[in-house]
């Protein structure tokens, strides 16, 4: 599908995540402000500036990294996924603030270059209470950079879904560099219990809730065994279990696949919507069209098209239904081919 | 690396996206809407949301520019 592109798409329902999102990070910033006002009392406008914005950028990157997890592990999750985006935006916008702003407190006082000073003003790196950490910061702002002004739809068409996944998916590498960057940051200006818990608090429940995500899809995999006929087509559900204008995700030979069953007929795609991943097989068949559950993306069953004039296009995948058992052949068709659906007898 | 080296790799990359501002207004202007169709008759605040990525991304879209001509 694919909708004719506006500035920002607000609803409803994003406008009141954002005003949250504002409120949130309305009483962060007063929160960090007063608590160092309280505790570290001779500290420059500047240097409130670069701890307050390092920290907004910090606190919601941390929380952007642990939705994808938790919305896998509860779906009562999911409605945070959809509204990730401005999340993220928000967070370059912070820690830009931070960057800049250090930029020009550390080193747009020499002759040289401000940008070539990041990288020549400290050059120990084989040193790790003294490591140059700020190169980690800029490298991480840089990629955050990309993924903001990459973050519309526009740029999920025009770049190929492809490489804008594997842009946005340098979101790990940043968070890493970020990681390191506060690490040896903090062991250089405020070797403090309280930071390093906090550090070391969030990088635990980020990579935790990652790894407990992934652990579940693991064991959920493995009770994803099928028995093959032949012609290398799998059993692989009965036609009974999936409700009419329903779908039914299967995961066989690295291939992700939905079956729907409409009109009494079954047919087979690929289970990624080409919008933003969504899992097509939570959704419905509405008006003859397979509706992506997350945004309505919608593609025709029989041969994976989004309906015209759109024009995303699915993999499709061979059916067989034999006593009652739905069977599938995992290898793909190219996007887009038409296969007949199978018509259920009985 | 020396300061001559890194100003050198700035310099570059300033060009690159000095060249790609240029490009991306008479993008805007002229190929967007042939190159993407969905874009047709799209709002400025849309076009100065993507503006900033056409200036990194270009090339890409001048190449998609010159196949639609041709
Ligand atoms: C050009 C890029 C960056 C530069 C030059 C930079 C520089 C700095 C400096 C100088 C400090 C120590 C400040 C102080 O304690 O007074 C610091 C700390 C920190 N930075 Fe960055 N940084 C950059 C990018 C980032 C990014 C992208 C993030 C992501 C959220 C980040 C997060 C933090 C955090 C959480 C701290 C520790 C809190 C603090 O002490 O302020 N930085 N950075
Ligand atoms: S992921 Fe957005 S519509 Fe499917």
């Amino acid at each position: 599908m694919g909708v004719e592109y506006a500035g920002v798409l607000w609803n409803k329902q994003k406008k009141q995540y954002d005003k949250i999102m504002a409120f949130a990070i309305l009483w962060m910033v007063i929160l960090f402000v007063v608590l160092h006002l309280v505790f570290q009392p001779d500290f420059t406008a500047e240097t409130l500036i670069i701890r307050t914005s390092a920290f907004v950028a910090f606190t919601l990157l941390n929380f952007i990294l642990i939705i994808g997890p938790l919305a896998r592990l509860q779906p009562a999750f999911l409605p945070l996924l959809y509204n990730r985006r401005h999340l993220g935006v928000t967070m370059f916008f912070f820690a830009a603030i931070h960057g800049i702003f250090s930029i020009i407190q550390f080193h747009a006082l020499g002759n040289i270059n401000p940008i070539v000073s990041v990288f020549l003003s400290n050059t120990k790196y084989e040193a790790i209470s003294e490591f140059p950490f700020q190169v980690l910061g800029f490298f991480a702002l840089i990629i955050l950079f990309l993924m903001a002004i990459t973050s519309h739809d526009f740029w999920l068409k025009n770049l190929s879904p492809k490489f804008w996944k594997g842009l946005h998916m340098m979101v790990y590498l940043a968070y890493t560099l970020i990681v390191l960057h506060v690490a040896t940051g903090i062991l250089q200006y405020e070797n403090n219990l309280l930071y390093w818990m906090l550090l070391i608090g969030s990088f635990g429940l980020v990579a935790g809730l990652h790894l407990a995500s992934a652990w579940k899809e693991r064991k959920w995999r493995k009770t994803q065994v099928y028995q093959l006929e032949k012609d290398n087509f799998f059993e692989v559900a009965t036609v009974k279990e999936i409700p009419d204008n329903c779908g039914k995700g299967i995961w066989i030979a690295d291939q992700n696949i939905a079956i729907f069953k409409y009109n009494n007929c079954l047919s087979a795609v690929n289970n990624v919507c080409r919008h933003q991943m969504g899992p097509l097989a939570e959704g419905q068949v509405v008006e003859g069209c397979i509706t992506c559950p997350w945004h309505g993306y919608q593609y025709q069953p029989e041969d994976g098209q989004s309906p015209p004039p759109f024009h995303e296009k699915l993999e499709t995948y061979q059916l067989a239904v034999l006593n009652g058992k739905i069977w599938v052949n995992p290898d793909p068709m190219p996007e887009g081919t038409y296969v007949a659906p199978i018509k259920i007898t009985d | 690396m020396s300061e001559q080296t890194i100003m050198l790799i700035l310099k570059i990359v300033g060009l690159y996206l000095l060249a790609g501002a240029i490009f991306s207004v008479i993008f805007l202007l002229k190929g967007l809407e042939k190159v993407d169709a969905d874009a047709k008759g799209t709002s400025w605040s849309f076009k100065l949301l993507i503006f900033p990525g056409l200036c990194v991304f270009w090339v890409k879209f001048l190449l998609d520019w010159i196949k639609v001509k041709s």
